[in-house]
């Protein structure tokens, strides 16, 4: 299983027989990002991309029963230590393929709580929260980048309800967390400036709709009423650090 | 694209920040329980306690720097059992780390358990009116017993509650902590000599039915039970050094998190680990120096120092006459006397009882990365390095530490065997621990020299020799001392050296038991085709 096809269809196979299961399984990450940009994929690259998955916490237990059934075996270790935030299985004839699932909300730089949004979409997390999955990246890489303008050239920004990427729930989170807030308006500044120095493929209506789409959501975030503890988070700012650390780690 | 990452590895967010590195550090050398606790002990030492604190700070800093390096280069789950048995070799890294790291621990359960009864149950119980209840744990064996299950039942939860929670529960108790110290302090300085007596005459009357007078009755005792450590003085003399052996049960174990740091962000950080550690380290000295100067400025040091003889000297069995006072002479309880408005007394030793609680955790948390590292590299069964599907509690490992501990405490709380006497054995075994780890920090650079050199700590030199491999020599010297002392024990100060025939059986029938366990599995995995020596040369994966 090495094609991105393949990935494709291995990830979309393994939420399906989750569900049959009562496992609410929902991918983020690139074959996430790729399921949301097949109407114009042009801005995804990747050539084996990891599968990752989210799980509600109460499915934690059915996690490692439902992955050996599927031909993958744990990281006893990773999973000993982590198994309560996070799990990693290895696709048995294939180990250099392997899934990485959160367990509960989703946490790297910035915490996105998805308590009770993993049946938004069948297939992935929602929209919204899979571009703050790149968005709260403070180190943000070309790769990341990349996703962000793929799933914003493939949907509409807007009314999460309408199947766009919500900008109530964007805005709603940005408004309580000034770390996160603080990291993904610097992002979008990040993307802004890679598309107006652009060497991406793009064509001039698509970079106008892409800058437009960034620009709703700017909008969207500046004018949400902030909370008491975000104002006061913001008068600390930068002196004291507004992310958790990631580490880089070679499993 | 200057304004983008690289960025190419797995993101790994571990669980602990270094700010619950540094609390767990300074719970670790605990003031109030371990501190308090072996004060108490403290009554027959010539050389004053102040200086004994700040000499042994400086020789433990040296401890820090060496642990922190070692963190910095491998930081992996185990701790010492990793760094020693790739460095030092598999017979030697098991048998060190697993009897400072698991074995030892069972006996600490029962001293766990006997500070619970002292500093969380007695005091509330007390302030709450239940008088019998109180004397009945402060003063049974039964007590003593029902104290360190209770103890196990807590310590349990809190591992079952994996290092995320468990890390909530020890910051909220530290602020609580801190808070309720700060009101003991603030008591203590606020108060007078007068005040205290008569206050501890009235409250001890109340609450615990003691006789009146209890204050000059206990400094009698007290006296003649031979209470003489003086509050400071004695400079760097011997006297001062004989005290460190003792002084060390409370303060030896900044680095106690050094099993855990796999999972501590930044810690391949040389600076942060040290600064973790060595403010636990710091601002614990600095505090106990401020505690112990308000203890004296009120209740008086010669009294503290003799409350804690006329206690112990009861609890070891060299006088039959019982203490005046019925309970353990705790500093907080003394300073809630202070004030007669319960409510007041009450949210101290509450939020005082919040250093036991925050600190509990430590008895079993650190011990079961050492059992998984062992069983990850097959020298116990797989077994033990899983967790119940259920609850994710690591069921067997906590298996291997509760059910001996309830043997244990079970000996120790009924003192059989003279068991009550192996309290300093708790340290003992942890310190040759330690000594295995020192050795093999000094021989890093040398036997390890690609590791070393691609380590963030190969820039540290003093004139040319690596800095790990100097902090090793110096605290490496000072376990030698200690370990002379409480092993030959030449002055019979500290009851666990080789004149102990219960402390020589306990010690070495654990380290034959971590022999016979370690050869008997690299024997059984030989036959299954495995070579232990193989598996023990790779470095873990992080």
């Amino acid at each position: 299983m090495q094609t991105l096809e393949e990935l494709f269809r291995e990830m979309k196979h393994l939420v399906e027989a989750a569900g049959e299961q009562q496992l609410h399984l929902r991918a983020f990450g690139g074959l996430a990002v790729l399921a949301h940009s097949q109407t114009n994929p042009k801005l995804f690259q990747r050539e084996a991309p990891d599968l990752d998955f989210l799980a509600p916490k109460t499915d934690r237990q059915k996690l490692e029963p439902f992955f050996r059934q599927m031909g993958y075996s744990p990281d006893k270790h990773f999973n000993l230590l982590n198994g309560m935030r996070r799990q990693i299985y290895y696709y048995d004839p294939s180990p250099s393929l392997h899934v990485d699932i959160l367990i509960g909300d989703f946490e790297m730089c910035h915490k996105l709580p998805l308590d009770g949004r993993l049946e938004l979409d069948p297939l992935t997390i929602p929209l919204a929260d899979l571009l703050l999955t790149k968005a709260q990246v403070v180190q943000l890489n070309h790769k990341d980048a990349l996703d962000i303008l793929s799933l914003l050239l493939n949907n509409e920004v807007g009314d999460e309800g309408q199947g766009q990427i919500g900008l109530t729930r964007i805005a709603s989170l940005c408004a309580q967390d000034w770390g996160l807030y603080k990291t993904v308006t610097l992002n979008i500044q990040r993307i802004e400036e890679l598309l107006s120095g652009s060497q991406l493929p793009l064509t001039l209506d698509e970079q106008r709709l892409l800058l437009q789409r960034l620009s709703q959501i700017k909008t969207a975030i500046e004018e949400t009423p902030k909370t008491l503890a975000w104002q006061m988070r913001a008068k600390v700012g930068t002196r004291v650090r507004w992310y958790i650390e990631v580490e880089e780690v070679h499993q | 694209m200057s304004n983008l990452f690289v960025r190419k590895a797995t993101g790994l967010v571990r669980s602990w920040s270094v700010f619950d590195a540094f609390v767990y550090a300074f719970f670790s050398i605990n003031l109030i329980t371990l501190g308090l606790y072996s004060f108490s002990q403290m009554y027959y030492f010539e050389g004053g306690m102040i200086n004994a604190l700040i000499v042994s700070a400086v020789f433990i800093f040296f401890e820090v720097i060496v642990y922190a390096g070692l963190i910095a280069v491998m930081p992996r789950s185990g701790g010492d059992y990793v760094w020693q048995s790739r460095i030092l070799g598999g017979a030697v890294g098991f048998i060190l780390a697993v009897t400072g790291w698991w074995f030892i621990l069972w006996l600490w359960v029962p001293l766990y358990g006997d500070m619970f009864r002292h500093i969380v149950l007695v005091p509330i119980l007390g302030i709450l009116g239940a008088k019998d209840i109180a004397l009945w744990f402060a003063g049974t064996d039964h007590g003593a017993f029902l104290a360190s299950l209770i103890t196990l039942a807590i310590v349990s939860v809190f591992i079952a509650l994996g290092m995320k929670t468990y890390a909530k529960i020890q910051k909220y108790s530290f602020y609580g902590g801190i808070l309720g110290l700060f009101l003991v302090i603030l008591l203590l300085l606020s108060g007078s000599p007068a005040e205290f007596k008569a206050g501890l005459d009235a409250n001890a009357t109340a609450l615990f039915g003691a006789q009146p007078g209890v204050y000059d009755a206990t400094a009698a005792l007290g006296a003649e039970a031979g209470a003489v450590t003086p509050l400071a003085g004695g400079g760097l003399s011997l006297a001062v050094f004989l005290v460190l052996p003792y002084m060390v049960f409370f303060n030896l174990w900044p680095n106690w998190g050094a099993t855990l740091y796999g999972e501590v962000r930044g810690a391949t950080d040389f600076k942060r680990n040290v600064a973790g550690m060595g403010w636990a380290l710091g601002i614990t000295t600095l505090l106990a120096v401020i505690l112990l100067y308000a203890i004296s400025r009120t209740i008086g040091w010669d009294f503290y120092v003799q409350a804690g003889a006329a206690w112990w000297n009861y609890v070891w069995g060299y006088t039959d006459v019982p203490p005046a006072l019925p309970v353990w002479p705790y500093p907080a309880l003394f300073a809630a006397f202070l004030t007669s408005n319960r409510l007041l007394q009450l949210l101290v030793v509450v939020l005082m009882s919040l250093w036991w609680f925050g600190w509990s955790g430590t008895v079993f948390l650190s011990s079961t990365r050492v059992i998984f590292a062992a069983a990850f590299d097959r020298l116990l069964p797989e077994k033990v390095a899983e967790v119940d599907e259920r609850t994710g509690t690591p069921i067997y490992a906590l298996l291997l530490m509760v059910i001996p501990s309830v043997l244990v405490a079970f000996l120790f709380s009924y003192n059989i065997a003279n068991f009550q006497t192996l309290t300093l054995c708790s340290t003992l075994v942890i310190a040759v621990t330690y000594l295995g780890t020192t050795i093999s920090a000094i021989l890093l650079p040398y036997v390890k020299p690609d590791l070393y050199k691609a380590s963030p700590i190969a820039q540290y030199n003093i004139f040319g020799i690596p800095l790990i491999t100097v902090a090793g020599v110096i605290f490496g010297g000072f376990l030698v001392f200690l370990l002379y002392e409480w092993i030959l024990d030449p002055n019979g100060l500290y009851g666990i050296g080789i004149s102990n025939t219960s402390s020589v059986i306990y010690m070495l029938s654990m380290y034959v038991l971590a022999a016979i366990i370690y050869f008997g599995f690299k024997s059984a995995r030989k036959r299954q085709g495995i070579d232990m020596d193989k598996v023990q040369a790779e470095i873990p994966v992080e």
